[in-house]
């Protein structure tokens, strides 16, 4: 005989209401019924960030959407854009999302605990994929795949210091300045970085600023000056830290 | 900006979605990625599938439950999904009682099988059911019924001729 029982208690939310809360998708009424649920409920909490972790692994598992768009036909997808308007202004009010991770941030300016700007990253070592920590122990070869929390929209640029103090641009690759983002949780960026042979400490430097800043200064200022870098005003910075051993 | 970057964004922000659902209820890693393909592939084909009317979410929900459930059907795929009992990710199924409704989905029709996905496997109220459908919630507990009954008169006809 086959069992129809569920596991999910009624009171708690199935994944759909979870979907759909990370998307900013959830009705107000409901939003506030979530929101009130989750800060007494560890499953939904555990649960939340689950979805929240499984999301930011996303393109460490999936094909770029390059590759998957290459395998149809362009001439065909090019008909009623309007329909997406809607479908992308939800998108793009993800702002509603819950912040409940919280976590220890190393070396950031204040904010890096709770709801603020922050940046982490998950790891994919040997086809498995592990959240990554402050110190992580990561190895060349290894691909990160880089995600960021805001609460409000953001220009973001991420710039990543080796241990010699040779600092690149991670995020955004080919452009001048940082790149406008929208509101949401543990947001991937659009591209994993995979990681050279160079041994040592390695710091993600997260800037978070209010308009958009030409990049090749900040990175120079940060290449000589490390820990001690002023930032401009309106930015705030969220640093992490791992450790590349050969 | 055009479509493909569009679907593109949806498919950063909404990608995990499908995958993990098609993981649920195929239980099988490289049919949900080929779900995965299917869905977004489909898009960029007929982007005009999605008008708006709801949640990207909710779209996307449906259009994976549509094409798990026809995989489920198809013979071959069938056989070969029914047959590989091993334990899948801990998120991705739940053990023995998700397969015993795998084997159901593939011999319901199309709307109860639905429906009994999203109850059984998603595990949503009626009323986030009835919101998926676009039906009433009443509409869901007579699906939910029916669904039940024939489970349950297939089991006795397979344990009359067994």
């Amino acid at each position: 005989m086959v069992d129809f029982t569920r596991t999910r208690p009624e009171t708690c939310l199935s994944d759909r209401a979870l979907d759909m809360m990370m998307a900013g998708e959830l009705a107000p009424d409901a939003r506030a019924t979530a929101e009130q649920h989750l800060p007494g409920c560890a499953a939904c909490t555990a649960r939340l960030r689950e979805l929240e972790a499984a999301r930011a692994a996303f393109p460490l598992e999936a094909p770029a959407f390059a590759k998957l768009a290459a395998t149809v036909a362009p001439a065909r997808a090019r008909r009623r854009w309007w329909a997406w308007g809607g479908g992308f202004a939800t998108l793009a009010a993800a702002a509603a999302a819950v912040v409940l991770l919280v976590r220890a941030t190393p070396g950031g300016d204040g904010f890096g605990i709770k709801g603020g700007e922050r940046i982490g990253f998950f790891v994919s070592h040997d086809g498995a994929v592990r959240a990554g920590a402050p110190g992580e122990v990561v190895h060349p070869g290894d691909r990160l795949q880089v995600v960021y929390t805001t609460r409000a929209p953001r220009t973001l640029a991420i710039f990543s210091r080796d241990a010699k103090g040779a600092t690149t641009v991670a995020f955004p690759r080919d452009l001048a300045a940082g790149v406008r983002i929208e509101a949401g949780t543990d947001t991937p960026l659009p591209y994993s970085l995979q990681l050279d042979d160079a041994a040592g400490v390695e710091t993600l430097h997260g800037l978070f600023c209010d308009r958009p800043l030409p990049l090749e200064p900040l990175r120079r200022s940060l290449e000589e000056g490390g820990e001690r870098t002023k930032w401009p005003a309106g930015c705030h910075v969220d640093r992490i830290s791992y450790v590349k051993q050969r | 900006m055009n479509v493909p970057e569009r679907i593109a964004q949806v498919y950063a922000a909404h990608g995990h979605v499908v995958l993990r659902r098609a993981r649920q209820i195929l239980n099988d890693e490289t049919e949900a990625q080929d779900v995965l393909h299917e869905v977004f592939a489909s898009l960029l084909g007929k982007p005009e599938q999605f008008a708006g009317r709801s949640s990207v979410t909710t779209f996307l929900y449906s259009v994976t439950t549509h094409l798990c459930l026809n995989r489920l059907r198809d013979g071959a795929t069938r056989a070969r999904l029914l047959a590989e009992r091993g334990p899948g990710k801990p998120e991705e199924a739940r053990g023995d009682r998700l397969l015993q409704v795998r084997e159901l989905l593939a011999r319901l029709p199309e709307d109860l099988a639905q429906v009994t996905v999203y109850y059984y496997v998603d595990e949503m109220t009626h009323e986030e059911i009835a919101d998926q459908l676009g039906c009433s919630r009443r509409q869901v507990g007579n699906l939910l019924e029916r669904a039940l009954e024939l489970c349950q008169r297939q089991e006795r006809e397979a344990v009359g001729h067994g």
